[in-house]
């Protein structure tokens, strides 16, 4: 069963269409992370599906459940970008006042709260008022009240912001845990090397359409580019290999050998070994999620991020003036 | 267990403002200053002499034209028919109100005979005397316990006694209303400052002039004020992006949020004016020992009063996000309400006049399109000079007489409390149905 169910999903914003008929699904311990550019409509989508925002068309699924219901909500745990809390709170107060809000029992939140607190790092300012934390510490205190009542659905928009390294690899430790104890969660963020360590599945929103989604080894892989790596001292025989019909580049110490349509790396592989080479290296070579990103959204939309500094003259913002 | 978790964190939050410390600062302040009043007992004999004037004439069917009438003949000295002549008490202390007191009342005749006459046969003076003397307006202050003709050996009967005059000895017990028609000098700050002033003023009279400055005056404007002022952040610091988007992921809906706020905001409102209404009724109560439950409502009162304002702040919070948006409609709907209320007086006043007038004349009034259009906004909006009437009555039953609330002007003209709490109900019930329908369907 998909934990989380999205169909046509469309959303206007008076004449902005922040969504155009999204469709996906989330299915039970899968981390899934949603990428795009700023205003690509993510919180949109998120905010749809926790009922803070209603949906112009389309039909949105929580746990099976029409998103936002009350009886839905009980089950899930929410970061929001740009977070604000109360800063008249301590860390310790917040928690307990979310977690009456949640319906946790009295007993169960004095027990959770210095708990939960000390697996995000805060135990010992959790009788400090928040206005006194850094960022990074608001929002470590996000995440623990988004899981403080043990959900089943976690949204976490941009958990790493404003965290430190070691921070970031606490919460993909906690992330990978939380996996572990079949939790689903649903990541929104712009650290794209951060979501390629921690997600089993991504999902490209460009102006509000979902234009690409799969699995991070499918969408990052690059079918038909290899590297070879030989022993020291040895020579790679780049033009029997170019004689094989196969394009070879030099890499550094590396050769890069590129496969044409119904080619295989077989035959290189063989003629390596039957010149009595020692082959120290070979792998597919895969894009990173980020140039898969790059690539796909100016793909998808070219030249929307084009910088300004190419135009001839001055900005249009300076144009008036002259 | 989700509203007292919003309450508590509307505690919270106004803890946390200065605002709240100005507001609790100025509420012990004022506690202090009730508690650090005193009230110093007038001479018995100032007491005495009240009561036996009503003695002089007939009292029943009194007009203001009367009462004028017989404060001229006072002043002229032709109503001194009743004279005390002397008090002293019979146990307890001197001057006390608590104390049973013996005095003695001189009764003046034109001629001696007349005086003889009663001398020999007092019983109807007597009986006139047990049933009269004491009573007040529509109270008996002292009860008279026995009556007689005073001895001639009574050392309080002047040394030449008036032939004309025949002197009564009255023994008197004090009742429950003795203590509040007995004229005491207050003095603030422990007695450090006398307010002599006041000092001929029965002290019930004295409380109702103290308790009202501080409900009507420094209640309504003052405590209302900070409490606009204190309660207006808590919505628009809800509706903070960032913020509602928290509470909005929780499970709890959104009418059910706000009116949990609404009511935390009222509530905290509430315990605040409770505490500074029942301090102060407590330290006058001390003070001065009259206990005068009506204050007590005021508490009520006051948070009624508030109540309508907040859905005020409420519905302007909801429709703008803004905290200062939000005080200054409320402060602007209370002004135009408190303004409509007394408009509504003045032509309730005009009307009343040129009704008599033209009545007197044979011809008909007919009120005019701006009469016409004032009772109509008055019907619809809420009544919140009702509720000023309403705090005054409830200092007035306990502590004046119907003749002090005459001589004070205090305005008793009747009101329909049923219609009037019926409007201020649908006024609030319709600002908060609005702004929750508008919370409840915006995309935050």
């Amino acid at each position: 069963m998909a934990v989380i169910q999205t169909k046509n999903l469309a959303k206007r914003y008076r004449k902005i269409e922040a969504l155009k008929g999204v469709s996906l699904k989330v299915e039970e311990r899968e981390i899934f992370g949603l990428l795009g550019q700023n205003g690509a409509g993510k919180t949109t989508l998120i905010k749809i599906l926790l009922g803070i925002t209603r949906e112009t068309l389309g039909e949105a699924y929580l746990l099976g459940e029409a998103a936002g219901t009350p009886a839905v909500l009980r089950r899930v745990g929410y970061l929001p970008e740009d977070h604000r809390f109360p800063d008249y709170h301590t860390g310790h107060s917040l928690l307990e006042f979310y977690g009456s809000l949640l319906g946790v029992p009295r007993g169960e939140r004095q027990k959770h709260i210095p708990e939960m607190l000390e697996l995000v790092g805060l135990k010992g300012r959790m009788h400090y008022k928040v206005r006194t934390y850094s960022k990074g510490m608001k929002q470590r205190l996000g995440i623990a009240q988004a899981l403080f009542h043990n959900p089943d659905v976690i949204f976490l928009d941009e958990p790493t912001d404003g965290v430190d390294p070691v921070g970031r690899r606490e919460i993909r430790t906690l992330l990978q845990q939380l996996k572990n104890e079949g939790k689903t969660i649903f990541i929104n963020s712009h650290l794209l090397g951060e979501v390629e360590l921690v997600c089993d599945r991504v999902g490209i929103l460009q102006s509000g359409e979902l234009i690409r989604e799969g699995d991070i080894a499918s969408l990052t892989r690059q079918r038909g580019l290899f590297l070879i790596g030989l022993a020291a001292g040895q020579t790679f025989p780049q033009p029997e290999v170019s004689q094989k019909g196969y394009a070879v580049t030099p890499r550094g110490e590396f050769w890069e050998v590129a496969l044409t349509d119904g080619q295989s790396i077989d035959p290189v592989v063989d003629l390596l070994r039957s010149r009595g080479l020692s082959i120290r290296h070979l792998v597919e070579k895969r894009q990173t999620l980020e140039d898969m990103f790059l690539e796909t959204v100016v793909a998808a939309q070219p030249g929307v991020d084009e910088p300004v500094t190419r135009r001839k003259g001055r900005p249009n913002s300076m144009r008036h003036d002259l | 267990m989700k509203f007292l978790a919003i309450l508590k964190d509307s505690v919270r939050e106004a803890v946390d403002s200065k605002v709240f410390f100005v507001m609790l600062g100025l509420s012990t302040l004022m506690i202090f200053l009730a508690a650090s009043l005193s009230f110093k007992p007038q001479p018995a004999k100032d007491l005495f002499d009240v009561l036996a004037f009503p003695l002089n004439s007939d009292w029943t069917d009194m007009t203001p034209e009367k009462w004028q009438k017989l404060g001229k003949m006072q002043d002229q000295g032709k109503l001194h028919v009743y004279q005390v002549r002397g008090v002293e008490p019979l146990n307890g202390a001197k001057d006390a109100p608590g104390s049973d007191f013996s005095v003695i009342v001189g009764v003046r005749f034109a001629k001696e005979e007349e005086a003889d006459k009663v001398k020999r046969s007092p019983e109807g003076t007597v009986d006139l005397l047990k049933s009269r003397f004491g009573a007040f307006d529509e109270l008996r202050v002292v009860e008279v316990t026995k009556v007689q003709l005073a001895s001639s050996d009574n050392r309080n009967l002047p040394e030449k006694p008036d032939p004309k005059e025949v002197y009564f000895e009255l023994e008197t017990h004090p009742t429950s209303v003795t203590l509040r028609l007995w004229p005491h000098e207050p003095s603030i700050f422990f007695g450090a400052f006398s307010l002599s002033g006041l000092k001929t003023v029965p002290l019930g009279l004295q409380l109702y002039i103290i308790e009202d400055l501080i409900v009507n005056w420094l209640g309504a404007w003052v405590a209302i004020l900070l409490s606009i002022v204190i309660t207006s952040f808590f919505i628009p610091n809800m509706l903070r992006k960032g913020t509602i988007d928290l509470l909005l992921a929780k499970p709890i809906h959104r009418v059910t949020l706000l009116s949990f706020k609404y009511l935390g905001g009222l509530i905290f409102i509430f315990l605040n004016t409770a505490f500074v209404v029942s301090g102060m009724w407590l330290a006058v109560g001390l003070r001065s020992g009259i206990w005068a439950t009506g204050f007590l409502f005021t508490i009520l009162v006051i948070t009624f009063f508030f109540a309508v304002l907040y859905a005020v702040s409420t519905l302007f919070a909801v429709l703008t996000r803004s905290t200062i948006v939000a005080i200054l409609m409320t402060c602007f709907v209370w002004g135009f309400l408190t303004a409509m209320g007394y408009t509504y007086k003045f032509v309730e006043d005009y009307n009343h006049t040129k009704k008599t007038e033209l009545a007197a004349e044979g011809a008909q009034y007919s009120e005019n399109w701006f009469g016409t259009g004032v009772r109509f906004v008055h019907f619809i909006l809420p009544r919140t000079r009702d509720l000023d009437f309403l705090t005054t009555r409830l200092l007035v039953r306990d502590l004046l007489t119907a003749n002090q609330i005459r001589e004070q002007k205090i305005d008793t003209t009747a009101i329909s409390w049923g219609e009037s709490i019926t409007v201020n109900c649908v006024f609030i019930g319709l600002l908060l149905g609005f702004s929750s329908w508008w919370f409840a369907t915006r995309d935050y």
